[in-house]
């Protein structure tokens, strides 16, 4: 590749350590993962490193994910990462800095865009289970924007909720509670 | 265990058929959503009415917004009004009906904002001032009084009067009762003193606080008993030339400017400890560098300071050049200090007057300005500072 510098030590990189975790999802998907990305994955990297595991060629299944998901997250961390190393190599050049900001905020709008509403909320579940920070927080920001300005009725659909209101009740909730935002102890 | 060449990670304790977002996560999600959305939030269903005020109470709580009324200079006066929510970080445009003009608007103080004509007299303080009362003038006209609410009592005092030398009596109106009282007795200092000018005016539960912006000297009034009370000197130090005064978490603070007007050295904020007989200021916090450099402006000149209090917040402009609003949360005895671009232009400011307050908006208070079908949120994107 005809690529700067950084691209290049990257993928070098990754091709030294060709340590792979071999992660299966719960609708028989087997991914290899580079160790580097799988580490991202707090539940990964604290069941090696916390428990002292001897890292090995072991398969690993993960119960709460499915493969579209797994191979979503693998794209976005290992994209994560690509970033964070061309942020550090950037730094203290401020124009090259800006160009690595716009190309990730170009990446995640992309990303995001292509997901449906269904997609973000499963990718949402996988990420928190996976406990990977930085993925989690750009979903949660991404989801709570698209809920902005939108009516009670979209939410609902959206999150697929049932009113479980009753009529009173709605009424009441308005009445209810608004001490609570004054700054009132509660117990 | 180490048998076979599988493991399986534990599988989630609330692993449940439905992919549903709830809990922390849902929490979390809302601590993102803006207020004015939150509204909806609370609609959807029980489960997400407890998230909400968990997330509220928890995550990212309430916090003051500063509202910035923009008022035409010509008849028929007409209004418009953006507010900052600081919580999410985004500017609002709030649309309501033009309110039944009578003149100038004004405020000196939180949520606050009157105006007077020679024939009537309207003020509004709910923080999204839903509510106008309006009452027969007060009998002395004059330009540019002190107004302040002081628990339900609205004290009009000082001001100017072009005709005549004889003292302007203060006067005070009993929301209870619906009538006007007078009070001759007015400290000399505040006497012929167009208010918005050379004076800074905070109220507490009990009583109004008015100080002189230059010299910092200060005096109370208590309504109830038609008191007046000091002087006090709450002005900082010689270097201070010019002050303005408000109230943070319950406490009197005092706003310093350093320097002269031309060349503004420094901006700090001094908490008025509450002592016996003696005034005594203690130094909270100073503002960063670069914010007192936005604060300036473009023309650098920067002769007064206008402040809005609420909460544990403090905002901050140049009244000659708003274009940029410094905020300062106080937490913990430690100011954070932040600024946002005022999304309200100053390109036709001379046609234009801005008057800002600052109000403690809670979802009740939404909830009602929504239902009373006139206003109408709508959030403001790509506000970049």
């Amino acid at each position: 590749m005809a690529d700067d510098g950084v691209n290049t030590k990257v993928e070098a990189v990754s091709k030294a350590t060709t340590e792979t975790i071999e992660l299966r999802t719960e609708d028989g998907g087997v991914f290899d993962v580079d160790k580097p990305v799988a580490m991202e994955f707090l539940i990964l990297k604290s069941f090696y490193e916390d428990e002292g595991r001897v890292f090995d060629k072991t398969s690993i299944r993960l119960p709460n994910v499915k493969q579209l998901e797994l191979s979503k997250v693998i794209e976005y961390c290992t994209r994560a990462l690509e970033f964070g190393a061309k942020s550090a190599a950037a730094a203290g050049d401020k124009d090259a800095e800006r160009m690595v900001r716009q190309e990730r905020e170009g990446f995640e709008a992309e990303f995001v865009d292509e997901l449906s509403n269904e997609m973000l909320k499963e990718l949402i579940l996988a990420v928190n289970f996976l406990d990977i920070k930085e993925m989690l927080d750009f979903l949660i920001r991404s989801v709570a924007n698209r809920i902005r300005n939108r009516s009670v009725a979209y939410v609902r659909q959206f999150f697929d909720i049932e009113n479980d209101f009753t009529p009173q009740e709605e009424d009441q909730i308005h009445q209810e509670n608004a001490w609570a935002f004054e700054g009132v102890d509660a117990d | 265990m180490e048998e076979d060449n599988q493991q399986e990670l534990k599988a989630e304790e609330e692993a449940s058929a439905t992919a549903s977002i709830h809990g922390d996560v849902l929490e979390i999600i809302l601590s993102h959503v803006p207020l004015i959305d939150l509204e909806h939030a609370r609609c959807v269903s029980n489960n997400w009415n407890r998230a909400v005020f968990s997330s509220l109470r928890h995550l990212n709580p309430i916090k003051p917004w500063l509202i910035v009324h923009k008022q035409s200079t010509r008849h028929p006066y007409a209004t418009m009004a953006h507010a900052y929510d600081p919580r999410s970080g985004v500017w609002l445009k709030i649309d309501q009906p033009p309110i039944n003009q009578v003149s100038a608007l004004r405020s000196s103080h939180s949520t606050l904002l009157y105006m007077q004509s020679s024939l009537q007299f309207a003020f509004s303080f709910d923080p999204l001032h839903l509510k106008w009362y309006r009452t027969n003038a007060p009998l002395v006209w004059r330009t540019d009084p002190i107004v302040a609410l002081v628990g339900h009592r609205v004290v009009v005092a000082g001001g100017t009067f072009d005709l005549g030398d004889d003292p302007l009596p203060l006067e005070i109106y009993d929301l209870r009762t619906g009538k006007w009282d007078i009070c001759q007795r007015i400290p000399a200092v505040l006497k012929d003193s167009p208010s918005s000018l050379w004076l800074s005016v905070a109220v507490d539960e009990h009583k109004m606080y008015v100080t002189e912006k230059s010299s910092g000297i200060t005096h109370s009034f208590d309504p109830s008993t038609k008191t007046w009370y000091g002087p006090y000197d709450l002005r900082p130090g010689k270097h201070v030339f010019s002050s303005a005064i408000g109230f943070v978490n319950d406490s009197m603070v005092v706003v310093g400017l350093i320097g002269d007007s031309e060349n503004v050295k420094g901006v700090k904020l001094w908490e008025v400890m509450k002592g016996t007989e003696m005034v005594e200021l203690r130094e909270m916090g100073e503002m960063p560098e670069e914010l007192v450099g936005k604060l300036k402006g473009e023309s650098a000149c920067l002769p007064s300071i206008g402040l809005n209090t609420m909460g544990q917040f403090a905002y901050l402009h140049n009244p000659s050049d708003p274009g940029e609003l410094i905020l300062c949360e106080v937490a913990d005895g430690a100011c954070r200090w932040g600024s946002v671009r005022n999304v309200v232009g100053d390109d036709e400011s001379r046609m234009q007057r801005l008057v800002f307050t600052c109000s403690d908006v809670g979802l009740g208070d939404l909830h009602d300005a929504i239902c009373s079908g006139n206003r109408r949120f709508t959030v403001k994107d790509n506000i970049v500072d």
